[in-house]
């Protein structure tokens, strides 16, 4: 017998768009996200290429939206941890971590977090501001409930403070919390995991982690975000300055036999965008992108490249730089080979910024192996007929789109999002007749 | 770094030097150029140029190209290329080329250790290659599970008198002194030749397999399971290229990882030594055999938290500024005040190095002229396992 019900695993914009279109096709979706919020990486973002739309303004009503939804049961905070069965008849066993939290009575007014006593780094700011052990991953978090991180609140690591207790009016703390198994039975599951971020301190010659005015990209875009760490004013690392002279380089862990074969596809548009915004931000900054090839492939891409060369001071000089070192007020020294000139140059800029390789996820790795689902060479899940069934994964009724599959941007994630779900309900309806 | 790809079968009608070193995948990005110890101080030398250069070019144009005799073929470049381009090996093809055609670099020191190492490999030179042994009091064997290949150290002490070096009687005999310490009489050979590096790296091709050849059979003879070696140049050529060009299938080890692995199986004591040292990573241990670690486990174990770092160091190192005894002219000379100037910068009154050249041209330049460089004439240059014999309890 089969089940019209459907699991899709990690809610990124890509996982949230598969829901939507299910969901108003009528079918039953699980949307299974690990993080305490739903959102993914694109909740992340400051701005959108090529139209430099706010990110969260676009994804959060999106968001909203999956969530409301009457047929979409969004679990957060939530792991899937066995499949077993068919294409049509799975049976799923879904973990739900404790958050700590009565997840009815909270009503996400935050007074605990400014309560809070432990301070750690934000993970949602790559590390870059701090949040506390009982907190909202951002200001737009679905759903507006707040969690407590296990790992660093000190009632549960050292059995003293319960201060959120003390101000939660609700009375929503639940500290006895236990995690949860939940038993799901579904017809077909959809998997968008996403990606994570090449680490950079691979590339030694970068002095990533050494240095401190050396970025990353998404490092940037949050220093660059209204929500981020530095409310949006764009000040460099060491010592607050606002950064005048921006270097940007690309592949950095991508396209080299030595750490990532592949071009992961976004890096030349996001740091065009980034560029752009650090001259929108001020006009008196002016970037230098270093690049072997700008790649611009996509609606109004190169036009965006050539605007922000004409408008918006960005340079691009042709050469994959050899190494970054410091003078000693902390500026980046960038070294390079002016390929065009074939001058060996050094370049005194305010900040550098790597247009880091991006990776499967950890949870893509995860899942591979939890659902038996092949992955190619590079970890990304393997689609066996790319050419024309190009969401399909090697096991029959689990579809696979966005990052975890390939390199892809938000556009074409969300077309393959709504490809997946066309595939889902066509199997799911053909089988039942 | 890795070397060559096994020759492809298939005739393709490209050659194959070409093939074996993936120049064609080239993407004309600059990395290596940028990377380039040589292009920093000599701005019309690039790796990348020179591999545009050369692919089109004639035979006799490549006799006459001086650019390939400028490579130092430290392997830098082929460690960070992004399409895996081993440069060095495609240098060390066409420098073979380039003398059949009758092309011709400058040899430095009267060309004197060529003239040795073409001796050893011609006839049945009778060498007194183990009179440091008597000097050093320690004891060796003529057999034994562990070799220690001495290279040319022997040599070196009567070229370099005049600098003082830490040289084969110091060093070697250190080095036998820690290992028996440790238990261990390794096996020395009187009929070793030349490793061979310097004539294989310089295009050398008949002399190289010469002396690999008695090299191998004497190495057999001895019976040894392991071979360590003094200096980074031979561990690297035994390594690989006895192995791939002779089927030598023995472990090579550089001394700094052999005295890494005693420390770490607690085989000697030391008594802590004082003071800021930092240290210079040979090429061909840093480059050609990626190790970084072993030379830094010992100095920490010596002298726990007084290395401190060049700001080039580990896979960033650049070489001392001349390899095999070539070209060495003013630009190496601004390659080694670069690195000296950086070694003072650190605080350390100390240079420690792995490899006899290193030391040797590091000396020389410290012998001269260094204030208007930039250069402290007092900094001390000294092989670790000098360093680690001294502090031996």
């Amino acid at each position: 017998m089969t089940t019209k019900d459907v699991l899709v695993i990690g809610a990124s914009i890509v996982g949230i768009q598969v829901s939507i279109d299910l969901a108003n096709m009528g079918f039953k979706v699980h949307l299974v996200e690990s993080t305490p919020s739903i959102g993914g990486r694109m909740a992340q973002l400051d701005k959108t290429f090529p139209t430099n739309d706010c990110s969260i303004c676009i994804l959060a009503p999106k968001m909203i939206e999956c969530f409301q939804h009457p047929n979409v049961d969004t679990m957060t905070y939530s792991e899937v941890a066995s499949i077993e069965g068919n294409i049509g008849d799975f049976k799923v066993k879904v973990r739900k971590k404790p958050r700590y939290i009565d997840y009815n009575k909270c009503t996400g007014c935050g007074d605990c977090t400014t309560k809070c006593p432990t301070k750690v780094p934000n993970e949602f700011d790559l590390d870059l501001g701090q949040r506390k052990a009982i907190y909202l991953p951002f200001p737009q978090a679905v759903p507006r409930k707040v969690t407590i991180d296990a790992k660093v609140c000190k009632y549960l690591t050292k059995g003293v403070c319960r201060v959120c207790e003390k101000t939660c009016q609700a009375g929503a703390i639940k500290f006895d919390q236990k995690e949860e198994i939940v038993d799901l039975k579904v017809g077909a599951v959809v998997v968008a995991t996403g990606l994570d971020f090449y680490d950079m301190k691979a590339l030694p010659e970068y002095g990533y982690g050494k240095y401190k005015n050396i970025i990353t990209s998404m490092e940037y875009e949050r220093l660059q975000c209204a929500s981020g760490p530095t409310l949006g004013h764009i000040k460099r690392p060491s010592d607050g300055k606002e950064p005048l002279r921006i270097a940007f380089i690309q592949c950095a862990g991508s396209r080299d036999v030595r750490h990532n074969l592949y071009c992961t596809g976004v890096c030349c548009m996001h740091t065009i965008k980034e560029a752009i915004m650090s001259n929108e931000h001020n006009n008196a900054t002016e970037s230098f992108v270093f690049y072997m090839d700008m790649r611009t492939p996509g609606k109004n891409f190169q036009e965006y490249m050539y605007r922000a060369e004409k408008e918006y001071k960005v340079n691009f000089i042709r050469s994959r730089p050899a190494k970054v070192t410091v003078n000693e007020k902390g500026d980046p020294i960038v070294w390079y080979e002016d390929t065009v000139d074939r001058k060996l140059k050094s370049m005194t800029v305010d900040l550098v910024i790597l247009a880091q390789a991006l990776v499967p996820s950890k949870g893509t790795k995860e899942m591979a192996k939890v659902l038996g689902v092949k992955q190619d060479q590079f970890g990304f899940l393997d689609i066996p007929d790319s050419l024309l069934k190009p969401v399909d994964t090697s096991v029959p009724g689990i579809f696979a789109c966005g990052f975890c599959q390939a390199p892809t941007d938000i556009p074409e994630g969300v077309a393959q999002a709504s490809g997946a779900a066309a595939r889902v309900a066509e199997m799911l309806e053909v089988s039942s007749r | 770094m890795k070397g060559e790809k096994a020759p492809v079968e298939a005739d393709t009608g490209v050659d194959p030097l070409v093939m074996r070193t993936n120049v064609l995948y080239c993407l004309d990005c600059g990395k290596c150029t940028g990377t380039c110890p040589v292009t920093a101080v000599k701005p019309g030398f690039s790796p990348r140029r020179l591999v545009e250069m050369t692919l089109m070019a004639k035979p006799e144009e490549i006799a006459t190209n001086n650019y390939i005799w400028d490579c130092l073929t430290c392997g830098k470049c082929s460690n960070y290329c992004p399409t895996d381009v081993r440069f060095s090996d495609y240098i060390k093809g066409l420098r073979a080329r380039a003398l059949e055609q009758g092309g011709f670099s400058v040899m430095n020191h009267g060309g004197i250790t060529y003239s040795i190492a073409r001796a050893m490999a011609k006839g049945d030179l009778k060498q007194k290659r183990l009179e440091w042994v008597g000097g050093a009091k320690v004891t060796v064997a003529e057999k034994g599970d562990v070799l220690l290949f001495t290279g040319c150290m022997v040599y070196f002490d009567l070229i370099f008198e005049p600098l003082h070096i830490d040289g084969a009687m110091t060093v070697l005999g250190n080095a036998v002194s820690i290992m028996n310490r440790a238990g261990i009489v390794p096996a020395v050979m009187a009929d070793e030749v030349c490793c061979g590096h310097d004539e294989l790296w310089s295009g050398e091709e008949g002399t190289f397999a010469k002396l690999m050849e008695k090299n191998i059979q004497a190495i057999k003879r001895t019976g040894a399971k392991k071979i360590v070696t003094v200096c980074p140049e031979c561990a690297s050529t035994i390594k690989k290229y006895y192995k791939e060009m002779g089927g030598l299938e023995i472990e090579v080890v550089h001394i700094s990882q052999f005295i890494d692995d005693l420390l770490k199986g607690g085989k000697i004591k030391l008594r802590l030594a004082k003071g800021k040292v930092t240290f210079q990573d040979p090429c061909r241990l840093a480059q050609h055999m990626e190790e970084v670690d072993a030379p830094r486990n010992v100095i920490a174990a010596v002298n726990p938290g007084g290395l401190v770092e060049m700001r080039d160091s580990k896979e960033l190192a650049s070489c001392c500024g001349t390899a095999l005894w070539r070209n060495c002219d003013s630009f190496s000379e601004g390659m080694r005040g670069d690195r000296l100037r950086q070694a003072k910068e650190t605080g350390a009154d100390l240079v420690i190095t792995a490899c006899p050249k290193c030391q040797i041209h590091f000396s020389c330049t410290l012998s001269g002229k260094c204030e208007e460089k930039g250069i402290d004439p007092n900094l001390k240059v000294k092989d670790l396992v000098t360093y680690v014999a001294e502090n031996m309890e």
